[in-house]
């Protein structure tokens, strides 16, 4: 709510607040291969949509103080798209520490995805986007 | 190691489709290594972008095309804490920091 009290004042009257933030939805974990897309499981995003509850209070928060009114929501599919399996796995381990891989998935991209096959891995995640007005 | 963000672009189409970046004077806040600031950036009049995190701004700044370099500057910076000038943007892009 700070965060939000600050936005508030640093944007002119009528000025515009874009809230981005990945949506309740644990990421879909997928394979293509041979022009099929096959859906493997999901990551863990507890942490993620425990936050969304947070931000979405806050902004709730913020709106029934009326440092903000709420103009629109709409939400959308953001891909990330992995050449190979352990550029993925990689990936996760450099960015997301804290988040784990289930063996079984890793066990299941190899198989569809081997080394030097042509396909690629998909993490595909909801994002919630808002566009707040400031009166 | 290669991986692509969201060359479906359908990030950058829902952004674009919120707001008109024409000419605005813009504040990012958590703007990690720049890659959404990339995305709607040459639009605008101004981009102040910030994170608390030294070492993604610095990978944006080195990131960032010539062509925006007079547009955009990125800042170690916490929002709980910096001083903002009162009044001063048009659009406040938050990115998964609130």
């Amino acid at each position: 709510m700070n965060a939000l009290r600050r936005i508030s004042a640093a944007l002119r009257p009528c000025g515009l607040l874009l809230n981005l933030l990945p949506d309740i939805t644990h990421r879909a974990v997928e394979v293509s291969v041979g022009g099929a897309i096959l859906r493997l499981g999901h990551l863990d995003d507890t942490r993620d949509i425990r936050d969304f509850h947070v931000t979405l209070a806050a902004q709730q928060a913020a709106m029934d103080a009326r440092l903000f009114v709420l103009e629109r929501e709409t939400r959308f599919t953001f891909v990330d798209h992995f050449d190979t399996v352990e550029s993925w796995v990689t990936d996760v381990a450099e960015h997301e520490q804290g988040v784990i891989i289930q063996a079984s998935l890793v066990a299941r991209a190899h198989e569809l995805l081997p080394p030097g096959a042509a396909g690629e891995v998909r993490i595909s995640r909801q994002f919630y986007a808002a566009r707040l007005w400031r009166p | 190691m290669a991986v692509v963000h969201d060359p479906e672009h359908a990030e950058t189409r829902v952004i674009h489709e919120l707001i008109d970046f024409s000419g605005t004077d813009v504040l990012e806040v958590g703007c990690g290594d720049g890659r959404l600031t990339r995305r709607y950036a040459a639009r605008t009049r101004s981009v102040l972008a910030l994170d608390p995190d030294a070492a993604a701004i610095e990978q944006a700044r080195a990131s960032l095309p010539e062509q925006l370099r007079h547009t955009v500057s990125f800042q170690v910076a916490d929002i709980t804490s910096l001083e903002l000038p009162p009044a001063a943007f048009d659009v406040v892009v938050c990115s998964y920091s609130l």
